[in-house]
């Protein structure tokens, strides 16, 4: 389901899968669009986060120790808590 | 680097590297245009053109909505492609080679490149909010017409370029403020007056925005219990992804949603009770109160219980209430009841706002054409984390056409009403005696006609009680602040589509908490922003360095409690205010936005002058000079008019002589009554001169810096030296040919184009050629 394989590692790391070259093939149109649209609205809200972290972690630091999933959010509270953004009318 | 584009060049279009070792990074289009797309636009011009005509003519019973969706839609498209790629070309010249700041401080946190469609959403989930669905439905009391014409030619050559230049100038100096880049342009005293106006202009945008969604929830004990019911739901999902399942925010979010869901379908029975709907009915002022401790307490509570989980649930709504907006106008088409013009644009005595339509419309029509607001949005949060320069036009530009779009769509659900049910909601208590057999001899005395000008027939009270019953309220009369009109509006389009006939009541209060949930959302986030702006400010003081530190307690509390209390007080006096608080509120709220838009005007344009664009300066400088004369036209008329119905010291006058006399004023009757409204309206005015001053005050820095730049021939400005850019991304949504060949050029070099800071399915958007596609 997920675009990422969930695993289970030593401090709660989800790892994105790999991505390949042509995991077009296994998508029919409508599965396609579903995953833009999902893909959006996360984006909107800011719900893949963490996936972003880790893809950036992995191309640009790769070998480095990555945060946990939790261990992630909680920082990212932290943050948001100390730079708070405003919201539009 | 950017003289690759200043130079006009070959009809052809040119691939750039920046690295010699990686693909091309940025691509130069071919100028000569594509028959294909000279047929598009043609075509397009042509319906936009016809739609403007059948509602520029079209005095007729029966003008469909569905022109004006096609007249706006029309000339966003136009302007996008055009005027945007004027403002692109001669002013912005954006520079692919260089890294944007999410690019070059890339740290996949809050620097981040993303997906320019993703970022679409995330800024324009940023800017749009309750104001351009707000202000479109007050100026309908005007008729369509002039609310139209501005909503769409303002976003053109004001809302939009503002927005757009402003997100520019910010990508170029490493994602700063606004504050900070009008610090470092106009120099520490522009810099100031910049910041304190901003300052003070969010405590006024806040209590308005409280004003008019206590208009929604007061006496409605629906209302009330399902948006109250936020508030546990947003602490289970704080706890769930922090404690229950760390880290499981989707989860959590999408919990969330399906308790929102019931919350408000739950209200029925809660009204439908009369012990539990006892229990939920409140007043305005303990409203006020109520909310007032809210924002104290979401302001210091961890962002994780309450604010974070709150902004998830909040963007999710927005979304599906202006999804929901734009399906209702689209498949129902309704007519518009409203005429064209009506008679309150030229007498100034309309019952929601006073004054003309020269220059009350154009303030009260803020966020939709022209919201300053977006500077601060455009500033610091999207140039973090767009992908490549020439994308701001798309985002900055076409995000804000989009929130246009939303203020169309909204003033169309506000005139396809019955023009009685309208002026009943809007009007104050005071005029409307807030009955539906006194609210019925109200609205027949106004003279109200058809879009052909024929008288309408007289109302009977049972119009009103039959409308509150048909959505689940006890009342619909005096609703004023815009927000339940557009939910009323809203569920009475919906309820015309047969699958969701029957449901009219809750379509109404899913619009009413939609709207209170993301306006609580812009209170705890715009009172924590504030907030941290007013410890920084206070930690200047000799003695209060102290302040500096964001994690000393009492000191974040003291300066939270300063701010609510700022807001509060004119909450409580909105709410309590015998002439109703949204009338003589709302202009305040109009001015300080569009003010807010002329520092950020200035700020633009002054740059543009720095850097010796003085032949283009007229792009920003045409809405800076009409935005400045309008609103200060405004500004001049709430403090010097004659007119006690327009000039705020001139109703304090007349209030004050009339409780000399022992007589009633206006619509306050008792003396207690005269009092507030001479309290009230000398604060309004002293509000109302302190934005004008701070305003001058950055303008006429701007003009000085301005001159000085043009008489040297330009002048250094602040931005950064940038860095190679190492992605590429193309720069509209769809990509064209020359970007599609770049795109190849990385696969088959076996790379990344944007570098491994994308999420899912990349690969296959490429070959799929859709709307996500890279």
């Amino acid at each position: 389901m997920n675009a990422f394989a969930t695993s289970e590692e030593p401090g709660g790391v989800r790892r994105p899968a790999p991505r390949a070259l042509d995991d077009a093939d296994g998508r029919t149109p409508w599965r396609r669009a579903y995953d833009g649209v999902t893909r959006v609205l996360k984006g909107m809200a800011g719900l893949d986060a963490y996936e972003r972290y880790v893809r950036h972690r992995l191309a640009h630091h790769p070998g480095e120790p990555l945060q946990g999933e939790a261990e992630f959010w909680r920082c990212r509270w932290d943050q948001e808590s100390r730079t708070p953004k405003a919201r539009c009318c | 680097m950017s003289a690759t584009l200043s130079q006009p060049k070959p009809t052809e279009g040119r691939k750039i590297k920046a690295d010699p070792d990686l693909p091309p990074v940025a691509v130069v289009e071919p100028l000569t245009i594509p028959t294909r797309t000279k047929i598009v636009y043609g075509i397009i011009g042509i319906v936009a053109a016809a739609a403007w005509a059948v509602i520029a003519v079209s005095r007729g019973e029966t003008v469909s909505a569905g022109w004006f969706v096609l007249a706006a839609v029309g000339s966003y498209l136009i302007a996008l492609r055009f005027y945007a790629r004027l403002i692109e070309h001669k002013i912005n010249r954006p520079d692919d080679t260089r890294a944007t700041p999410a690019e070059e401080f890339a740290n996949g946190k809050d620097f981040m490149p993303t997906h320019r469609v993703v970022l679409f959403g995330h800024h324009f989930a940023a800017i749009a909010g309750a104001g351009p669905l707000v202000g479109p439905v007050l100026a309908a009391q005007m008729g369509y017409l002039p609310g139209t014409l501005w909503i769409i030619i303002g976003v053109i050559f004001a809302g939009a370029v503002q927005d757009y230049m402003v997100m520019h100038l910010a990508i170029r100096r490493r994602g700063r403020s606004l504050g900070q880049m009008c610090r470092d342009e106009l120099g520490p005293v522009g810099g100031w007056l910049a910041i304190i106006g901003v300052m003070t202009i969010m405590v006024i945008l806040i209590a308005v925005l409280v004003i008019v969604i206590i208009g929604a929830l007061a006496e409605s004990p629906w209302g009330v219990f399902s948006i109250a019911m936020t508030i546990p739901i947003a602490l289970f999902m704080g706890i769930y992804m922090r404690y229950l399942r760390p880290g499981k925010v989707t989860e959590a979010s999408g919990i969330g949603v399906v308790l929102l869901l019931i919350a408000i379908a739950g209200g029925s029975f809660v009204a439908a009770d009369p012990t539990l709907a006892a229990i939920f009915t409140m007043s305005k002022l303990n409203l006020a109160y109520a909310i007032c401790l809210y924002g104290f307490a979401a302001a210091i509570l961890p962002v994780w219980l309450l604010l974070a989980p709150r902004d998830y649930l909040s963007t999710f709504m927005k979304v599906g209430t202006i999804a929901m907006l734009a399906l209702a106008v689209l498949i129902v088409l309704p007519v518009m009841r409203m005429p064209a013009v009506t008679t309150f644009a030229l007498t100034g005595k309309g019952p929601a706002f006073a004054g003309n339509l020269f220059p009350f419309l154009f303030i009260t029509i803020a966020c939709g054409a022209l919201s300053g607001f977006h500077a601060l949005i455009s500033s610091g949060t999207t140039p973090k984390m767009i992908q490549k320069e020439s994308q701001a036009r798309v985002i900055g530009y076409g995000g804000m056409l989009t929130e246009s779009f939303v203020a169309i769509n909204a003033l169309i659900m506000a005139c396809v009403l019955d023009p009685h049910i309208y002026f009943a909601m809007n009007a104050p208590v005071g005029l409307t005696g807030g009955t539906p057999q006194t609210a019925a001899t109200y609205v027949n005395s106004l003279g109200l006609v058809s879009g052909a000008g024929n008288p309408l027939p007289d109302a009977t009270p049972a119009v009103f009680a039959d409308a509150a019953a048909s959505v689940g309220e006890k009342s619909i009369i005096s609703r004023t602040g815009g927000a339940p009109t557009l939910a009323f509006g809203m569920a009475d389009v919906l309820d015309k589509i047969p699958f969701f006939g029957g449901l009219k009541a809750f379509w109404y209060h899913f619009a009413v908490m939609f709207e209170a949930l993301f306006i609580l959302t812009t209170v705890d986030a715009g009172t924590r922003v504030a907030r941290f702006m007013l410890s920084d400010t206070l930690s200047n003081i000799p003695g209060l360095i102290k302040f500096r530190d964001p994690s000393w307690r009492p000191g974040a509390w003291l300066a939270t409690a300063l701010v609510v209390l700022g807001w509060g007080s004119i909450v409580v006096m909105g709410v309590t205010d015998p002439l109703g608080g949204i009338y003589v509120l709302f202009p305040l709220f109009g001015i300080a936005n569009q003010l807010l838009a002329a520092i950020a005007l200035t700020l633009v344009f002054t740059v543009v002058m720095k850097k010796g664009l003085f032949k283009w300066a007229w792009i920003p400088g045409l809405p800076l000079a009409w935005d400045l004369f309008i609103t200060m036209w405004a500004s001049f008329e709430k403090i010097f008019s004659s007119n006690p119905a327009i000039g705020y010291w001139a109703s304090n006058a007349a209030a004050r002589s009339a409780l000399a006399a022992g007589k009633p004023y206006s619509t306050a009757k008792t003396p207690a009554e005269v009092e507030i409204v001479i309290r009230n309206t000398a604060i309004q005015g002293t509000l109302s001169i302190l934005y004008a001053v701070l305003v001058i005050g950055v303008f006429v820095v701007g003009m000085w810096i301005s001159a000085k730049a043009l008489r040297l021939g330009g002048l250094p400005t602040s931005e950064t030296k940038g860095v190679p850019s190492r992605i590429f991304g193309p720069a509209g949504f769809v990509a064209t040919p020359l970007e599609k060949e770049v795109l190849a050029d990385w696969r088959s070099a076996g790379k990344d184009p944007d570098g491994g800071y994308h999420h899912v399915h990349t690969e296959a958007d490429h070959a799929a050629g859709d709307l996500i596609a890279d």
